[in-house]
C-alpha cells in the first residue's frame, strides 16, 4: 500500500511536468503573446521596454527554463494582462466562489439526477422513463448561456424573485447570500441531473438482470426490499466510482453561467486568460486543475476497493 | 385421470434428436431484431433518417438563397413565404436550419470516425504491446486527460486557424482517449477469456478468432461509442460558436445560428427557437437510440 | 439579519448629515438616496493614472488640470486642477497656476510636486508608459524616455508648490487639448515609491483627487466609489456611492435597466432601438454624442499590393471602396452611427467648432457619381487593372478581407461588405476570418490580406491625432496598411511650430484630401457615435471623449423614490 502511493505520487509529479510542458508550448506555438495588443499601437521603444519589463525578449527556452524553475517553486509568477493579478490570488479569491457554485449545482444535481435515475428505472418503458429520459436530454441541449438568461429573465426580470447578478462575498463567501445563488445554481445542475439519471438507470438495468436479484425474486423478497437491498447497493458503484471526478470538475466553474450573473469565479477568468495568452494565470490554472484531477483519480481507484469487494488493490499480486 | 394406455413410444432417431428447431440466428439479426421490437428507438431511427433527409433536401426545399443578403426582408416572423422567418440579414431561416444542420451532423460524423479510427487503433497497440509500451502510451492519455479540453480545443483553433480541419483536429484530439482506453481494456479481457482459449484450442485460425469474437465485441463497444459521443459532438461544436471560435462567417453550424440568436432573443426569438428544436430532436434521437442499441447489443440484458 | 438593518440606519445616518452639508445646492434631492448604478464590461484592472491612457471610467476618480466634458455646449474642457494659466508670448511656455484648496483623498494637498513627479514618471523609461509619446513635445520628455537625456533636464516643473511649468520644444495648439488625458495627471511621490512594484496594481495603495473614492472591488463582480469628502469641489457633488457592475450580455443589462437596478446604460444592436423608442416616449433620457472614431477599411498598402497584388493602385481602392452604400449598411447592419465619407470624426473639433463642418465631407462627390452603380465602378476598376497591366478578367480575381469578431453585428458587418463588393464588381472576396486580435494581428502583420476592418479613435481632440495614423510609420510599419506618402509627410512635418490656425486648417484639409481623394488609403464607413439611456430620475450626467468616459462629478438622483 506504502509504495503503491509513492509510486503514484511520483507518477503524477511526472505528469504534471508533462502537463506543464506541454501547456508552455502550446501557448507559444499560438502566434502573438500576452502583450501584443497592448503594444500594437506603441511606438517602437516603448515596445522593446514592455517587453522587456516582461521578460518576453528572452529566447523561448531559457523562458520556459525560467518558467520551470519558479514554478517548481511553487510561483507562477504575475499575470501578463492584469497587472498585480497572481495564481496564489486566485486559488485564494476566486477559487472559494467556483467551488461554492459547483458544489451546490452538484448536489442539487446528483440528488434530483438520482432520484430520477431510479424512477426511470423501476418505471422502465414506461411514460415516466421516456419523460425522464426527454426531460434531461431537452435542459441539456440548451447552451447554458440561453437557459441562464431566460431564467434571469423570468425569475430576476419579471417575477424580481432574485437578484439579477451578484455573488455572496466575505462573510457570505461560504454561507449565507442563498438568493444570489439560487438562478446560476439552477442553470447548471442541469447537466448532474442528466448525467447522473442517466448513469443510475443503466447501472440499475444492468443490475436488475443478475442472477442474485432472480434468486431474491424467487425466495419471495418484496420489491422494496429486493429495490433497496439488492438492485440500488449494486448499481451506485458506478455512481460512486463518477461522484469524485464530478467533484474534481464541479470547482473548476463554467464561463457562462459566471459571466451571465457575474460571479467573480475562475471558469471566466481561465478562458479569457487562455484568450489574451496570459501564459502565467493559463499554466497555474491547468496545474492546479490537472493536480486536482489526478489526486482525485487516485481516490476514485481507493474508492473502488472500498465500495466494490471484487476489485484488489493494484499492485498487491494475487 | 391418466392412465398409462394414453401414452405411446413414437420413437426417435439420431438426427431429430440433434437437430436444432430454433432457427440459427447471428449475433446482427439478434440484435436487429431486438432493437426493432424496441418503438422507441425505432421512432428514433426513422425520424434521423427524416432528418439525414432534410439535411439533404432541406436547404433548397424553399428555393430562397441562404447566403445572399436580402435587407428589405430582415427579421421577419414565420410566414407562408418564409416558414421559419428570416434573420437579420432577410435570409429564409428554414434554409438556413438545415444547412446549419449539414454542417454539424457532418462535423459530428467525421469527428466520431477520427475518434473512433484513432482511438481503435491506439488502443489496440496498448493491448498488443503491453508492457513498457503500455506504459508510455497510457501516460500520454493521462496527460491529454488532464488537460482541460477547452484549453486544448481553443489553442489548436488558434494555431491551426478558424477552419474546418482546425475543428476536426481540436475535437477529436482530447476525445479519442476515452475509446482507446475501451478497446484496450476489451481486447485485454478477451485475450484472457475462456472462450477465446476454447477456441484457440479447438484450432481456430487467428483471423477467425478476430473476426468472429473480437469484431463483433468491438464493433458494439464502438456503436455505443459513437452513439455518444455524436450528440457530444454537436454539442460542443455549438458550445464553441458561443466563444466565438466555430465555423466562420458565411459558413454555418446549429451552433453558430444558435449563437446568433441568443444575441437578438429579446427581439426576435424565433431565430433562437427553430435551431434550438432542431438541435433538440437530433441529439435526442441520437440518445434514444443509443440506449435502444445499447440494450439490442448487449447480451445480457437480453429478454 | 440585524446587522444589516444597523448598517442600513448607519447608512441613513451619514446619509442625513451628508445632505445636510450639501444643503440646499439640490433643491429637490431628500427622499432620494444618491447612489448610481452603472454598467461595465470589464475593469480595466490599472490603478496608475499615468498607465490608464485612454478614456478610462476610472479617470473620474482624479482631477487633472483641466476636465473634459461633452454638454450642451459640445466637447470642451474646463478648469479643474489649474486655477489659471498663463502662455508665453511664443506659446513655448505653459504656467499652471494650481488651486491651493485641492487635496488627496487622505488629506494632504495636490501640489505642483505631484504634477512634476507624474509628468516624470510618464517619460521614464524604465516604466515603459503607453502614453509617453503625449509629453514628447516637452523638452527633455523624449530624450529621457529614449534613454539618451536624463529626467531632470525634461522641463516640466514645479515652482513653488502650486504653480507648476512646462515648456515645449516648439508652440504645440494641440498641447491644451492633451492635458485632460489622465497620463498627464498627478500622482503622489512617496505613494508611489513606497508601493514600488504594486503601484497601479494594488488598489489599496492608491488616494484619489478627485470627486470619488474606490472603496470596494470584486474582479469580475462590481466595483463601488464613493464620494471623496476632501475633494475640493465636494459640495458640488451630490453622488454618495456609484456602483459598477460587470454585466456581460446587453440582455442582461436590458433587464436590470428595465427593473431599475442600473440607472445609466449603453447597450449595443437591437436594445438601442428598442431604448431609443422608449426615450421617445419620454421614458427614460437618451444622451446622443458625437464620439471621435471613424471605422473602415484599410487597404495593403505595402510594396506588392496585398495578397491579389492590386492594392497599390488608386483607382482599384476606390472603386472597392465606392461599392459600399454607406447610408444603407448603416441602416441595415448597425441601426445606429453616422455614415463616413472622411477620415477624421465630427466630434474632432478645430477652433472651437466642428472641424468636419469647416472643411466638409472629403469623398462625398466623387463617391455619389459612383454609389449604386456597377458599370461605372467596374470600369474604373478595369481602368486600374490596365494601369497595373493585369490582364486577368474581373471575374477571376479574389480579394482577401481580414477581420475579427463574431457578434452578430460583426457577422453582419462581415457578410455585408463581402457580398456587396462581390455583387458590385463581380470579383470574389475571401472573408479571413481569425478569432481574436493577437491572431488577427499575426495575420496582418504577414501581409495576408488585402484590406482589413479597423478604426481610429482619437486620443485627444484635434484633427492630428488621426491624420497622423498615416504617417510613415507612425506607430511601427505595420500599422495602417503601411501606407506612405512623402507628401503627406512632408505636410504633417510642416505643422510643428505652426501656431496660425487658419494655417494650420488648411494643412490638415490638404493632408485628408490626400488621403480621402488622391490615395484613397482608407475607405470610411462610419463615424462612431454614444448613446446613453439614462433613467428620469438622473440628472446632470456628462459624457465625455477624451477625459473619463462617464463624468458624474455633478450629477444627482432626482425622483427616484427611495
Amino acid at each position: 500500500m506504502g509504495r503503491y502511493i509513492v509510486r503514484r505520487f511520483l507518477e503524477m509529479l511526472l505528469t504534471l511536468f508533462l502537463i506543464a510542458t506541454a501547456t508552455f508550448f502550446l501557448l507559444e506555438a499560438v502566434p502573438g503573446d500576452p502583450l501584443s495588443q497592448r503594444a500594437d499601437k506603441l511606438p517602437v521603444q516603448s515596445r522593446e521596454v514592455m517587453y522587456k519589463r516582461y521578460g518576453l525578449d528572452k529566447p523561448v527556452m531559457e523562458r520556459y527554463l525560467i518558467t520551470m524553475k519558479n514554478m517548481a517553486k511553487g510561483d507562477f509568477g504575475e499575470s501578463f494582462v492584469y497587472a498585480g493579478q497572481t495564481v496564489g490570488g486566485l486559488i485564494h479569491d476566486r477559487l472559494p466562489v467556483s467551488a461554492r457554485l459547483g458544489i451546490q449545482q452538484m448536489l442539487l444535481g446528483v440528488t434530483v439526477g438520482l432520484l430520477l435515475g431510479i424512477l426511470a428505472a423501476i418505471k422502465r418503458g414506461t411514460i415516466a422513463d421516456y419523460t425522464v429520459v426527454a426531460f434531461s436530454v431537452l435542459l441539456i441541449s440548451i447552451p447554458h448561456l440561453i437557459f441562464g438568461l431566460m431564467l434571469q429573465k423570468i425569475f430576476a426580470g419579471n417575477l424580481r424573485w432574485f437578484p439579477t447578478i451578484g455573488w455572496p462575498s466575505g462573510d457570505e463567501l461560504w454561507f449565507g447570500g442563498w438568493k444570489y445563488t439560487v438562478l446560476p445554481t439552477l442553470t447548471g445542475c442541469f447537466s448532474y441531473i442528466a448525467t447522473y439519471a442517466r448513469l443510475l438507470k443503466t447501472s440499475m438495468l444492468d443490475v436488475v438482470n443478475q442472477d442474485y436479484v432472480l434468486t431474491a425474486e424467487s425466495k419471495g423478497l418484496s420489491r422494496g426490499r429486493i429495490i433497496r437491498k439488492h438492485i440500488l447497493r449494486n448499481s451506485f458503484i458506478p455512481v460512486m466510482t463518477q461522484l469524485p471526478m464530478s467533484v474534481a470538475m464541479c470547482i473548476t466553474g463554467s464561463f457562462f453561467i459566471e459571466s451571465i450573473f457575474a460571479i467573480p469565479g475562475i471558469g471566466q477568468y481561465y478562458v479569457t486568460a487562455v484568450n489574451n495568452q496570459d501564459l502565467s494565470i493559463v499554466l497555474g490554472e491547468t496545474v492546479l486543475l490537472a493536480l486536482l484531477y489526478i489526486v482525485v483519480l487516485f481516490i476514485t481507484d481507493l474508492l473502488y476497493v472500498v465500495v466494490d469487494p471484487r476489485i484488489s488493490m493494484p499492485g498487491r499480486k494475487k | 385421470m391418466l392412465t398409462p394406455d394414453k401414452f405411446k413410444v413414437i420413437g426417435y432417431t439420431e438426427e431429430e434428436a440433434n437437430s436444432i428447431c430454433r432457427p440459427t440466428i447471428s449475433y446482427w439479426q439478434d440484435a436487429w431484431r431486438r432493437l426493432r421490437k424496441n418503438p422507441v428507438a425505432m421512432a428514433s431511427l426513422i425520424i434521423l433518417g427524416l432528418l439525414v433527409i432534410m439535411v439533404i433536401i432541406g436547404p433548397n426545399l424553399r428555393g430562397y438563397d441562404y447566403i445572399a443578403m436580402n435587407i428589405p426582408d430582415k427579421n421577419q416572423g414565420a410566414s407562408a413565404k418564409y416558414w421559419f422567418g428570416t434573420d437579420n440579414m432577410g435570409r429564409d431561416l428554414f434554409s438556413r436550419i438545415w444547412v446549419g444542420a449539414r454542417a454539424s451532423l457532418a462535423i459530428a460524423l467525421v469527428a466520431t470516425m477520427l475518434k473512433l479510427v484513432v482511438g481503435t487503433l491506439y488502443g489496440a497497440a496498448m493491448a498488443h504491446f503491453g508492457g513498457w509500451v503500455d506504459d508510455l502510451l497510457m501516460r500520454i492519455i493521462e496527460v491529454i486527460n488532464s488537460l482541460p479540453s477547452l484549453l486544448v480545443t481553443i489553442l489548436i483553433m488558434m494555431v491551426l486557424g478558424n477552419n474546418l480541419f482546425a475543428m476536426l483536429v481540436a475535437l477529436s484530439i482530447t476525445a479519442w482517449c476515452n475509446t482507446a482506453r475501451q478497446v484496450r481494456g476489451m481486447i485485454k479481457q478477451l485475450k484472457e477469456s475462456e472462450y477465446v482459449y476454447a477456441a484457440e484450442v479447438l484450432g481456430a485460425s487467428p483471423m477467425r478468432i478476430i473476426l468472429k469474437h473480437y469484431v463483433p465485441n468491438m464493433i458494439s463497444i464502438l456503436i455505443l461509442d459513437a452513439s455518444v459521443a455524436i450528440p457530444q459532438f454537436i454539442f460542443t461544436e455549438a458550445g464553441l460558436s458561443f466563444l466565438g471560435i466555430g465555423l466562420k462567417t458565411p459558413a454555418i453550424s446549429l451552433g453558430v445560428l444558435i449563437s446568433l440568436g441568443q444575441q437578438t432573443m429579446d427581439f426576435y426569438p424565433s431565430q433562437l427557437f427553430y435551431p434550438c428544436v432542431v438541435l433538440c430532436v437530433i441529439v435526442m434521437a441520437f440518445n434514444l437510440l443509443g440506449d435502444g442499441l445499447r440494450n439490442a447489443l448487449d447480451p445480457r440484458l437480453r429478454q | 439579519m440585524f446587522r444589516k438593518k444597523i448598517l442600513a440606519l448607519a447608512l441613513t445616518a451619514v446619509m442625513a448629515v451628508s445632505s445636510l452639508m450639501v444643503g440646499s445646492s439640490v433643491s429637490a434631492a431628500e427622499g432620494d438616496t444618491q447612489v448610481l448604478n452603472l454598467r461595465t464590461a470589464s475593469f480595466g484592472n490599472n490603478y496608475d493614472v499615468q498607465d490608464m491612457g485612454w478614456r478610462w471610467m476610472m479617470a473620474a476618480c482624479y482631477d487633472g488640470l483641466y476636465r473634459n466634458v461633452a454638454d450642451q455646449d459640445g466637447e470642451h474642457f474646463i478648469l479643474a486642477g489649474a486655477e489659471s494659466v498663463d502662455i508665453s508670448e511664443d506659446g513655448t511656455v505653459y504656467t499652471f497656476h494650481l488651486r491651493q484648496d485641492a487635496k488627496w483623498s487622505d488629506g494632504v494637498p495636490v501640489t505642483a510636486h505631484d504634477y512634476e513627479y507624474g509628468w516624470k514618471r510618464l517619460v521614464t523609461p524604465e516604466y515603459g508608459y503607453s502614453y509617453a509619446s503625449f509629453m514628447f513635445g516637452v523638452v527633455g520628455a523624449q530624450e529621457c524616455f529614449e534613454g539618451t537625456g536624463s529626467v531632470d533636464d525634461v522641463k516640466a516643473v514645479a515652482l513653488d508648490d502650486y504653480t507648476f511649468q512646462v515648456t515645449l520644444k516648439v508652440a504645440d495648439p494641440t498641447f491644451e487639448s492633451k492635458l485632460v488625458a489622465t497620463p498627464l495627471y498627478p500622482t503622489r511621490q512617496d505613494l508611489a515609491e513606497a508601493a514600488g512594484d504594486q503601484w497601479g496594481k494594488d488598489w489599496t495603495l492608491c488616494v484619489y483627487n478627485g470627486p470619488f473614492c474606490m472603496t470596494e472591488l470584486v474582479e469580475d463582480n462590481k466595483m463601488v466609489w464613493t464620494k471623496n469628502p476632501e475633494y475640493w469641489d465636494a459640495e458640488n457633488t451630490h453622488l454618495e456611492t456609484i456602483n459598477w457592475y460587470i454585466v456581460g450580455e446587453d440582455s442582461t443589462a436590458a433587464t436590470m435597466f428595465d427593473n431599475g437596478e442600473l440607472d445609466i446604460l449603453q447597450t449595443s444592436g437591437d436594445y438601442v432601438i428598442k431604448y431609443r423608442g422608449e426615450a421617445d416616449a419620454g421614458n427614460m433620457q437618451l444622451v446622443v454624442s458625437d464620439y471621435p472614431g471613424t471605422i473602415g477599411l484599410v487597404y495593403n498598402s505595402k510594396e506588392g499590393g496585398g495578397l491579389s497584388g492590386l492594392m497599390s493602385n488608386a483607382k482599384i481602392r476606390k472603386a472597392i471602396s465606392y461599392c459600399i452604400n454607406r447610408e444603407d449598411m448603416i441602416a441595415g447592419v448597425y441601426g445606429r452611427y453616422k455614415p463616413a465619407y472622411s477620415y477624421v470624426a465630427p466630434a474632432i473639433t478645430f477652433d472651437g467648432s466642428s472641424y468636419r463642418s469647416q472643411v466638409g465631407e472629403m469623398m462625398q462627390e466623387e463617391y455619389n457619381q459612383y454609389v449604386g452603380n456597377p458599370e461605372a465602378l467596374q470600369a474604373l476598376f478595369q481602368e486600374g487593372l490596365d494601369e497595373l497591366g493585369v490582364t486577368t478578367p474581373m471575374s477571376d480575381i479574389t480579394l482577401t478581407y481580414l477581420t475579427y469578431g463574431t457578434s452578430v453585428e460583426q457577422q453582419a458587418e462581415n457578410e455585408y461588405l463581402q457580398q456587396i463588393i462581390q455583387q458590385m464588381l463581380g470579383v470574389t472576396v475571401n472573408l479571413s476570418i481569425v478569432g481574436d486580435y493577437a491572431l488577427f494581428q499575426a495575420e496582418r502583420d504577414a501581409g495576408n490580406y488585402d484590406m482589413f476592418y479597423s478604426g481610429w479613435f482619437s486620443d485627444y481632440n484635434d484633427p492630428l491625432d488621426f491624420l497622423y495614423t498615416f504617417y510613415t510609420n507612425a506607430y511601427g510599419e505595420n500599422n495602417y496598411g503601411g501606407y506612405s506618402n512623402a507628401k503627406y509627410d512632408e505636410l504633417l512635418d510642416s505643422l510643428t511650430g505652426e501656431t496660425d490656425n487658419a494655417k494650420r486648417l488648411e494643412i490638415y484639409k490638404e493632408a485628408e484630401s490626400i488621403l480621402m481623394n488622391e490615395d484613397c488609403a482608407f475607405a470610411p464607413i462610419y463615424y462612431s457615435t454614444k448613446e446613453v439611456f439614462l433613467q428620469n430620475w438622473v440628472k446632470d450626467f456628462r459624457t465625455s471623449s477624451f477625459g473619463a468616459s462617464q463624468e458624474m462629478y455633478i450629477t444627482y438622483i432626482e425622483g427616484r423614490g427611495n
